[in-house]
């Protein structure tokens, strides 16, 4: 859900630190409160002054992770790929995670090297191999964690995936669970919500195919800690909560 | 929450408080208080703000320390009899 415009803190703050000031204004012109009024015109202008405005950074940031991704799926779009892509961990053929989306209906999972991206191996297992799109934001995650993740079961994914909400500030909380072959992950965004919102606009598709590089940097590190092939079953997103039911193959 | 808000969320609780104490009586004191307010929140949030932030935060409290220079000369200056 996006945020009205006056409700993000660098406006909502502005509108508090006015009513602020007109009631410090108030208590120096009809009162003898003067401690009261320059307590009021205090906060009034710190509020207004210190509260927090996206910064260039940020929004090249944004723009960056949005433009990457959008490309990535105009490619995909038109191609006239399969809706629902698989999220491939690191085997003995693969040295880095990929993002398998089939040309059809999902078959059983080709043999993919490396070097392949385009994959041809007979009626059923045709598709695409991409670098999934949140792998360097996993790659950022994996690197403050001590240990490799790799098939170290759901613990060390949840590890991991505190590092990409928490420490990183992707997303306000995130919840990981399994049950037999389904997998369930939730993602509550926070900041990136309106970034979220934009780039569903643009590509429908995105979010079953391969997610955008935050929901696909959860994805492939869920893949990667349980070391099975995921396949995105379905999504759903209400409000600012997502959720992702993914199935082993 | 953003840093920049938690932050000005404790100032604002801080001036409530100090305003809650001392009341109307002394403005010399509330200006100090809320000066001390300040540099305790610069010191401990030095690590997690950005610098556009830490300058504008810099710059309440050179406004602060021009105060407070201006309270100790008046006190001086009364002790000394002049004002």
């Amino acid at each position: 859900m996006r945020k009205h415009r006056l409700l993000k803190p660098e406006y909502s703050s502005k509108v508090i630190g006015v009513i602020f000031i007109s009631i410090s204004i108030y208590l120096f012109s009809m009162t003898d409160h003067t401690n009261a009024g320059l307590a009021s015109a205090f906060i009034g202008i710190f509020t207004i002054l210190i509260v927090h405005y996206p910064t260039v950074d940020e929004d090249v940031a944004v723009a960056g992770l949005k433009s990457g991704i959008l490309s990535y799926h105009n490619i995909l779009d038109d191609l006239e790929l399969s809706d629902k892509g698989v999220i491939l961990p690191p085997n003995e053929s693969l040295n880095e995670s990929r993002t398998y989306i089939p040309a059809g209906k999902l078959d059983g999972i080709p043999d993919i090297y490396d070097e392949m991206t385009i994959i041809s191996s007979g009626r059923g297992r045709t598709g695409i191999a991409l670098v999934p799109p949140g792998q360097p934001l996993l790659e950022e995650a994996k690197d403050r964690i001590e240990y490799k993740i790799e098939g170290k079961g759901i613990q060390s994914g949840r590890e991991c995936m505190g590092h990409l909400s928490k420490g990183m500030g992707l997303a306000k909380s995130f919840s990981l669970r399994k049950k037999g072959k389904r997998i369930r992950i939730r993602i509550t965004l926070e900041k990136y919500d309106d970034y979220c919102e934009n780039l569903r606009e643009k590509s429908s598709n995105i979010c079953t195919r391969s997610g955008c590089p935050i929901c696909s940097a959860f994805l492939t590190g869920a893949s990667e800690a349980l070391s099975s092939p995921l396949k995105i079953e379905s999504f759903e997103k209400e409000k600012n909560h997502i959720k992702y039911e993914l199935e082993e193959v | 929450m953003e840093i920049s808000q938690k932050l000005a969320i404790s100032i604002t609780l801080w001036t409530v408080l100090i305003l809650a104490v001392i009341g109307g009586q002394s403005i010399e004191l509330f200006v100090i208080m809320i000066l001390i307010g300040l540099l305790i929140a610069r010191e401990l949030s030095s690590v997690y703000i950005r610098p556009s932030i830490a300058f504008r935060l810099d710059a309440f409290i050179q406004v602060g320390i021009v105060v407070f220079i201006g309270v100790v000369m008046r006190r001086i200056l009364s002790i000394l009899e002049i004002l």
